[in-house]
């Protein structure tokens, strides 16, 4: 079923818009939640959560164009959250390694005003994407979004794992000069 | 702000960007090994390899003899019992090439010739 008409269920408060959701994108979005969390029920938990706050966002929000993406960026901040709040599922020290990695690129905003430049950032940062070669913005995206270990990305792009490195490494200093160029402070 | 909140700044990426990132990769997929033909292969073999051991038991009294040895069981032609059923055997006459020459031509030698002698003057009468 398209996308649209999902969303159409949605908007008519009809409950198969779950199970269609559910239907076409559930396999994926369990398995974004499994490399953030790395436990399998808590990975279907993310996914129940993510139905459920589709199902209470739209409406207001009404996704057509991009319906998975919105699902995608749901099932990610409740699995970061979800890895905040238990310590059991002991994914600090990955989450901790990522943060590390992005800390070399992306500034940190402590105040109110820092948070303001975040519009600026999100321009900056969705310019900079496009301007990489397909495979180097997946590779980018596949560790930083999908949260992806470098050994799972060098195998689904058939690199080497110091290959995957080198990228990441090199995108993060472009993207370091880039926002320092425009007044970032990292 | 910490690290994990680092993490949430990747929500500003493009959804359209995210999309396409999360394709699902088809990567190709070798052929299972078939053990079915390999198990045959080695039954071949083993076929082969026995039998090979089996068939000087199962041919071997209905064997030739074989046409490049001398058959030394053989006594039926009986052995001479006097001199004189002895006859000498003929040797075989001794064939010449005529066109070949027995013995090496010899070489010419140069010759060196000589001055002609004036012939002698006539006696008059």
């Amino acid at each position: 079923m398209e996308d649209s008409r999902i969303i159409d269920l949605y908007l008519e408060r009809d409950e198969s818009a779950i199970t269609r959701t559910q239907e076409k994108y559930g396999t994926r979005l369990r398995s974004v939640s499994m490399h953030i969390v790395d436990d399998r029920m808590a990975a279907e938990e993310c996914e129940n959560d993510t139905y459920l706050q589709a199902w209470c966002s739209i409406p207001p929000h009404t996704p057509r164009d991009h319906f998975y993406g919105y699902l995608l960026k749901i099932i990610r901040n409740l699995s970061l959250n979800l890895c905040r709040s238990r310590q059991a599922l002991k994914r600090g020290g990955y989450l901790v390694e990522l943060s590390n990695e992005m800390q070399e690129c992306i500034p940190g905003a402590s105040d109110p005003e820092a948070m303001l430049e975040y519009h600026d950032l999100q321009v900056l940062l969705n310019d900079f994407l496009r301007s990489l070669s397909e495979e180097k913005r997946n590779i980018f995206l596949r560790r930083y979004y999908f949260m992806e270990s470098v050994s799972d990305i060098a195998k689904r792009f058939a690199l080497s794992q110091s290959n995957v490195k080198i990228t990441l490494l090199r995108c993060r200093r472009q993207l370091r000069r880039i926002l320092e160029k425009e007044g970032f402070h990292l | 702000m910490n690290g994990n909140d680092l993490l949430s700044c990747m929500d500003l990426v493009d959804p359209e960007l995210v999309e396409k990132a999360d394709k699902p990769v088809y990567t190709p997929v070798p052929a299972p090994f078939r053990w079915g033909s390999l198990a045959a292969s080695i039954a071949l073999v083993c076929m082969l390899g026995v039998f090979l051991m089996v068939r000087p038991f199962l041919f071997g009294m209905q064997a030739q003899p074989s046409p490049t040895k001398p058959d030394h069981s053989d006594h039926t032609t009986p052995m001479p019992t006097s001199p004189a059923e002895i006859s000498p055997k003929p040797t075989e006459p001794v064939v010449v090439n005529p066109t070949q020459p027995d013995a090496e031509e010899p070489t010419p030698t140069e010759t060196v010739p000589t001055e002609p002698t004036q012939p002698a003057p006539a006696e008059t009468a």
